[in-house]
């Protein structure tokens, strides 16, 4: 086999691994707690009605 | 039960902590208490809960009755697993040759057609990546009629590697039941992966199945002194640690299976707000990925009896510094996440455990310092509090001695009971024989004793850039590594040696009385390089020794797939001529032709 063949060949299997598709959801996940809000919630109630 | 176990181990590592405190306030008292020997007290007692629940594990692995070898499931398996090997600027033949060894291995099994192998690169070097494809070509040409084999490069790297593993799943996981997640040196037998399947199978509720990997390949002292602790102490400590967690269990990131579903499901990374070292993306994934498993319902599970699963570890102390330094940046980011909502008690303890391990070390380097100090602060004694007879003060020595006993009884005494139980239980024998197991503990503790003060100053410098706002980055890992030698070993720990320089000349000026205490751990500081630089030599000496050392069963009798390895790395090193760098670098000019399996 020549290089250029050689050259296709090496090209061709590398084309065929390519990923197959089959896509799945992956949402992304909640790390932060919303803490601070539920304390300052009801003086921003309270702000509010000011 | 699991309950139970967690409570009775945390209350003896909280009894340890207390009886610690008890008899050092008796110790320091008895020259008067000073507000530093409290602050000592602190430190010792944060310490010693550390140190204990260390040992806590091990008496769990010691005491379990589940030690035996659980019996392998049979049955045909229909579902689909893809084993993903995720790469980032490794050597491609030496990464390659174990996707190939372990596609011969499932080959073995009469499952090959279930299982694919997924190699997803994030290498940024575009020679390496030109090599890549180079290799893929010569693997897939070997063994692509066994298994199939993808490749993906992405162009860029968010995320780092659990962000290489979202876009897998994002791509192509509706395509798998499972997935065997792997590092670039992990090797695992292709039989152990039909077992984790099956074993998957058998409990719907599991979400993850970690193995306990044995260290392989090492070279060096170092290595190899790692390599036996591995083998040796490890499946006990990990089966302590699989009794306590129940299936709250631990993910390393690698030589696991995990449910697709489970994982898109539940470990969808987010960056964390702000800058690194604390925000941008998550460093330790595993961990975060294992707590939120546990969060949606998922089990999460170690097996340390399934065999067959192997890694490689660094073979040098600059490089164990590294890995250490990537760690400890990602479990103190941990402290960000400890507060999530919904997550299991035990997850949170396992945050807290992690932090603790790097912690630990600038709290014995503050323990120290203060007890050099305090002897300076301490106020003459009144030898005539009433006119009369003069009253001296009481000396404690019994509480000190038995202090320091119980400190080294929590470091030595779970070695030396793995020791003995290994005599008892015949476990000796796949180490060569009770003499040399026993030979090469005591040089591990001599070696560990050296190390432990050295690394203490690396991990407490890494906890202080870290906490001013220094990122490590994502280096690539130096699996082959060679030696290091004294000038680079110089350049890496010339600090090191200075600090303890200072330690003993503040020991002989202000606390000369602990001097020799203070030299067990100046001691091995002040060589730091020349430790470094020997214990990274090939120790071909220890092997020749007439009992030689740090011999494990994996050395003994490697298995299958680590001999399969072997044989395929060197002749692909021997028969193939890998095209040139300039070549290389030529092929890669074009980002495009760079990325044609995309």
């Amino acid at each position: 086999m020549s290089s250029a063949e050689e050259n296709l060949r090496a090209h061709h299997i590398v084309q065929q691994s390519a990923l197959p598709a089959a896509p799945m959801a992956m949402p992304e996940q909640v790390l932060s707690r919303r803490w601070r809000g539920f304390l300052l919630r009801p003086f921003l109630q309270w702000l509010a009605l000011r | 039960m699991v309950t139970l176990r967690r409570a009775a181990s945390a209350l003896f590592a909280l009894a340890m902590a207390l009886t610690a405190s008890y008899l050092a306030i008796g110790y320091f008292d008895s020259d008067g208490l000073q507000w530093l020997d409290l602050a000592r007290v602190v430190l010792l007692a944060l310490s010693t809960a550390w140190l204990a629940w260390g040992a806590v594990l091990a008496l769990n692995g010691l005491f379990s009755l589940r030690r035996g070898r659980v019996p392998r499931l049979r049955g045909p398996i229909t579902v689909r697993t893809a084993v993903v090997v995720p790469v980032y600027n490794e050597d491609p033949v030496k990464s390659f040759s174990h996707v190939a060894a372990m596609v011969k291995s499932i080959g073995r099994t009469s499952f090959a057609s279930q299982f694919d192998f997924v190699i997803l690169s994030d290498t940024t070097d575009q020679r390496i990546a030109a090599k890549e494809e180079f290799w893929l070509v010569r693997l897939k040409t070997e063994v692509s009629h066994i298994c199939q084999i993808f490749y993906r490069r992405r162009p860029s790297n968010p995320g780092k590697k659990a962000g290489n593993i979202a876009d897998f799943i994002k791509t192509s996981g509706a395509l798998y039941d499972y997935l065997i997640i792997l590092d670039a040196d992990s090797l695992m037998e292709g039989s152990t992966m039909v077992e984790m399947v099956r074993r998957m199978e058998a409990d719907p509720q599991l979400g993850l199945l970690q193995t306990l990997p044995k260290v392989i390949r090492a070279r060096s002292f170092f290595g190899r002194a790692i390599q036996f602790s591995a083998s040796y102490y490890s499946p006990i400590y990990a089966q302590g640690l699989a009794l306590l967690q129940g299936t709250e269990g631990p993910f390393w990131g690698h030589n696991a299976i995990t449910r697709t579903r489970a994982f898109a499901q539940s470990c969808g990374l987010p960056q964390l707000p702000g800058k690194p070292p604390f925000g941008g993306h998550i460093l330790s994934h595993d961990f975060v990925e294992a707590a939120l498993l546990a969060r949606n319902g998922w089990k999460v599970r170690i097996d340390p009896d399934l065999r067959g699963s192997f890694e490689e570890g660094p073979d040098n102390v600059i490089d164990y510094a590294k890995r250490d330094r990537r760690w400890c940046q990602g479990n103190l980011q941990h402290s960000r996440i400890l507060p999530a909502p919904g997550l299991k008690r035990w997850s949170r303890f396992v945050f807290v455990q992690g932090i603790m391990a790097y912690v630990s070390a600038p709290l014995w380097a503050l323990f120290l310092a203060a007890s050099i100090i305090a002897p300076a602060m301490t106020v003459i004694p009144d030898y005539f509090p009433a006119p009369g007879l003069p009253v001296f003060p009481k000396v404690e020595t019994a509480n000190a001695l038995a202090l320091l006993t119980g400190v080294v009884g929590l470091l030595l005494g779970p070695k030396l009971l793995i020791l003995i139980d290994g005599m008892i239980t015949g476990r000796n024998r796949r180490f060569g024989g009770s003499i040399r197991a026993f030979c090469s503990v005591v040089i591990e503790i001599v070696c560990t004793s050296v190390l432990a003060p050295i690394m203490m100053l690396f991990q407490t410098r890494a906890v202080l850039e870290i906490l001013a706002g220094a990122d490590a980055g994502w280096p690539a890992a130096n699996r082959e590594a060679g030696r290091v030698s004294l000038s680079e070993a110089w350049a890496a720990s010339w600090w090191v040696m200075v600090v303890g320089l200072i330690t003993i000349g503040a020991a002989y000026r202000l606390a000369p009385d602990y001097l020799i205490f203070v030299l067990l751990v100046a001691g091995p500081q002040v060589v730091a390089p020349f430790v470094i630089s020997s214990t990274s030599y090939a120790s071909q000496a220890l092997r020749r020794a007439p009992v030689s050392l740090f011999v494990t069963p994996e050395e003994l009798t490697p298995s299958q797939v680590m001999r399969e390895q072997q044989n395929v790395l060197v002749r692909w090193r021997a028969d193939t001529v890998e095209p040139s760098d300039s070549i290389m670098a030529e092929q890669s000019e074009d980002p495009a032709e760079a990325r044609t399996s995309r």
